[in-house]
């Protein structure tokens, strides 16, 4: 998948399809994208047939830390660029996976991912953050009961990493909208 | 700058006909993609590589509709300068 044809090969293929000679071919390819560089630098804009848009777009200029040593750097505003391939190009290459779809996620598929995700981070976050923990107590102290009573027929035993889960999202949804009678996000 | 111009940039500087230099760049861009076709990139020294790189499938969130969705995985084509063009382009 990675693999990068050379400049040589890109030469014998293109000298033996055109009939030219190497030495033709390798100044032809040169000039054609020397002429790209060209025009970049002259109209910031190039729009090509059979590969797509080259631009020069701006970068502001923007302060760096080096996380180790601690230091600022100031990188000054330049220009950067970037290449758009055309959209039959662009379709050209995604021919292998061009009949996925985007399929939208159900109830239990949503939950399921986000347990997922969220499993992993829980055990980073467990150790990170105890302090926490009594804040967490004395808000849900309330809503478990709460989501018990609405929702019975719950799987009965969740793992002990889940409950917590459930709590800190109920926490969230709470900050977001105090009011709301939300339902238990677990279910 | 468009193709036209390149055209006319490149007979210039090869020294040949509009037409031949059209024809000429025609199948190069025809291998080129033909490579990409198949997954593999394609260097080209003093400018940069064309690379065509996999995007894993992804959840994505409609705010619109607010709706939840899994973005099937799929093949790009990026283009990274080599240094010395983004040097010169600064």
């Amino acid at each position: 998948m990675a693999s990068k044809i050379t400049f040589q090969e890109l030469l014998d293929e293109f000298s033996a399809a055109t009939g030219h000679t190497k030495a033709f071919s390798k100044k032809f390819i040169k000039d054609v994208f020397a002429s790209v560089q060209e025009g970049l630098r002259k109209d910031e804009n190039v729009n090509i047939k059979g590969l797509g848009i080259f631009k020069l777009q701006e970068v502001g200029e923007r302060e760096i830390m080096n996380p180790q040593t601690g230091k600022t750097n100031r990188i000054p505003a330049h220009n950067k660029i970037v290449f758009k391939p055309e959209k039959a190009l662009r379709e050209r290459v995604n021919s292998k996976y061009a009949d996925l779809k985007s399929t939208p996620l159900k109830k239990e598929e949503k939950s399921a991912t986000t347990e997922k995700s969220s499993a992993k981070k829980e055990l980073s976050e467990e150790k990170a953050a105890p302090p926490k923990k009594p804040v967490v107590f004395g808000d849900t102290g309330k809503k478990p009961a709460e989501g018990k009573t609405s929702v019975p027929p719950l799987p009965p035993s969740p793992p002990p990493g889940e409950k917590k889960k459930c709590r800190r999202l109920l926490l969230k949804k709470r900050k977001r909208n105090p009011p709301g009678a939300g339902s238990f996000p677990c279910s | 700058m468009n193709t036209s111009d390149l055209l006319q940039y490149i007979s210039e500087k090869s020294e040949i006909s509009k037409t031949e230099s059209k024809e000429l760049y025609e199948t190069l861009t025809a291998i080129m993609q033909g490579h990409f076709d198949n997954g593999s990139g394609v260097f080209i020294p003093k400018f940069g590589s064309f690379q065509v790189n996999e995007k894993t499938e992804r959840r994505s969130f409609n705010p619109a509709s607010k709706e939840h969705v899994m973005l099937p995985k799929k093949l790009t084509l990026n283009f990274t300068p080599v240094s010395q063009l983004k040097e010169d382009l600064k």
